[in-house]
């Protein structure tokens, strides 16, 4: 099997757009949730979100904006960082080698929602003509390989909240197996509308705000916690052939080393432990390594009840007593949950962390859960780590697990 | 406000140009409208000067030409499947 190399990371993120302010962002403890602006705010029981702060119009030229949801506003800048990362000139490659992998869980839903609005509020007789093209769940990384000429398999992932850590683990099977050289994957979401905003929040998985601290309203794997926060924006790693990357001479990040993928089959919200348990081995067993080998992981955490306490078992079964010796820290807690392009997100935080050896904290961690006792990284980074490799958890509504791991170069 | 005017407001607003460069005998091509950009256009049109463009084909290449083509409909206004004439 072919080597894979991580040689670019791009992101728009809410604790900011470029790779180095997003980490040091997460290293500082600082958190991007915070009270909505919009005007419907006051419709929502948690007016809360972590928003990305992000020009796109003054980023792209106004025609081709025009035809751009946010979601692939967000892709496109994340894909135009990582390519810059990677540093190859469109003459070092060739195009039909590389491929685009995203993931979404919404896509276009900003777009919809307008034409929704239009149509049955506003009684209009046609709604924007490009709205089938903003609103496909395709649009983004239709637009990376049409902006680039990537001509290899372009494909766009939809498995909730572990999408885009699907396609980073399917771009990654695809450069093993020799059907590419790189590939473009990571994922995009673009959820902060009132439609879907009620949605979460009809399903009783929003937290509350916290009343004396809105920024601290997640707080994953506390006893005191109540549901996620919302968050927006896109991340996109350069994949490469490790020999491709050695011989014009690319910086590599880390080696991207297992992807485990499995599936809860008994209830569509409700996660399993075995489950998870079960990707996070096939994980460890793709990348040939030991549990004890890992040095971090970067929780999937979401500040729900029910996954915070079942991906902790989790955990457990897999790594043993060896479990209480591995810092866990859900970053969630600070950049909230990108749904599609959580996976993707995290697992830039998840290298960055091992390159620099510091693990990001688990943020609004005061109060202890007894059924969550593992070394969550409480309030505060720990730095100074020796981490040859790390994990990246990306778990679902509709029970697609799918784990990452990186090892350190 | 005369149709080219109005027209000259709708594209220097919405596809970010300077007001000089939206001339009758400037290119819609050149403002990155292509056929496909062309549809979302012609939606805004719709919208600006309260008219119904009919599903036909004319070529419409330049800014001037546009502009005639809306006079044309203004002159002879259809009206708009599903809506009663007033």
């Amino acid at each position: 099997m072919r080597r894979v190399a991580i040689t670019g990371m791009g992101l728009v993120s809410p604790l900011g757009n470029t790779v180095s302010q997003f980490f040091d962002n997460l290293v500082s403890g600082v958190s991007a949730i915070r009270r909505l602006q919009d005007t419907f705010a006051e419709r929502l029981l948690s007016p809360i979100a972590a928003t990305a702060e992000f020009d796109s119009a003054a980023y792209f030229p106004a025609a081709k904006y025009r035809m751009l949801d946010r979601v692939s506003q967000f892709a496109l800048k994340a894909a135009d960082d990582a390519i810059a990362d990677a540093g190859f000139g469109m003459n070092d490659v060739a195009l039909e080698r590389i491929g685009v992998f995203m993931g979404t869980g919404m896509g276009g839903a900003q777009t919809l929602e307008h034409g929704y609005h239009d149509l049955f509020i506003e009684q209009t007789r046609s709604v924007k003509p490009f709205s089938v093209l903003m609103a496909m769940q395709n649009a983004a990384a239709a637009w990376i390989a049409l902006d680039r000429g990537f001509a290899g398999p372009n494909l766009t992932y939809s498995t909730a909240c572990s999408s885009s850590a699907v396609a980073i683990g399917e771009a990654w099977q695809r450069i093993r197996q020799g059907e590419a050289d790189m590939m473009m994957a990571g994922g995009a979401e673009a959820p902060l509308t009132l439609g879907v905003l009620k949605a979460w929040e009809s399903l009783r998985t929003v937290a509350a705000v916290d009343a004396d601290n809105p920024a601290a309203s997640c707080k994953p794997f506390a006893a005191n916690r109540s549901g996620l926060v919302l968050g927006e924006g896109a991340a996109i790693v350069v994949l490469e052939e490790w020999e491709h990357a050695v011989a014009r001479g690319a910086r590599i990040h880390a080696e991207l080393l297992g992807y485990g993928l499995s599936t809860d089959t008994g209830h569509i919200t409700r996660p399993s432990v075995e489950g998870q348990a079960r990707a996070m081995q096939l994980a460890l067993a793709s990348a040939v390594v030991e549990p004890a080998d890992i040095g971090y992981i970067n929780a999937h955490g979401t500040g729900t009840a029910a996954n915070d306490a079942v991906e902790t078992t989790a955990i457990k079964q897999v790594f043993g007593s060896g479990a209480y010796d591995i810092p866990v820290s859900s970053t969630k807690s600070m950049h909230g949950h990108l749904l599609g392009g959580a996976g993707a997100l995290e697992f830039i935080a998840t290298i960055l962390g091992m390159q620099s050896g510091i693990a990001p904290p688990t943020m609004h961690l005061q109060q202890p859960d007894p059924e969550c006792d593992l070394d969550y990284v409480p309030n505060e980074a720990r730095k100074k780590l020796d981490m040859a490799m790390a994990m990246s958890n990306s778990f679902s509504f509709g029970g697609t697990n799918a784990v990452l791991i990186a090892r350190r170069v | 406000m005369n149709t080219f005017d109005k027209l000259q407001d709708l594209l220097s607003r919405e596809y970010s140009l300077p007001r000089e460069a939206v001339m009758p005998e400037a290119s819609l091509d050149a403002f990155g409208v292509d056929s496909l950009g062309m549809m979302e256009l012609l939606f805004e049109i719709e919208k600006t000067f309260d008219i119904v463009i009919p599903n036909e084909q004319v070529e419409l290449k330049t800014v001037g030409q546009l502009a005639n083509y809306i006079d044309h409909l203004r002159a002879e206004p259809r009206a708009a499947p599903g809506f009663a004439a007033s």
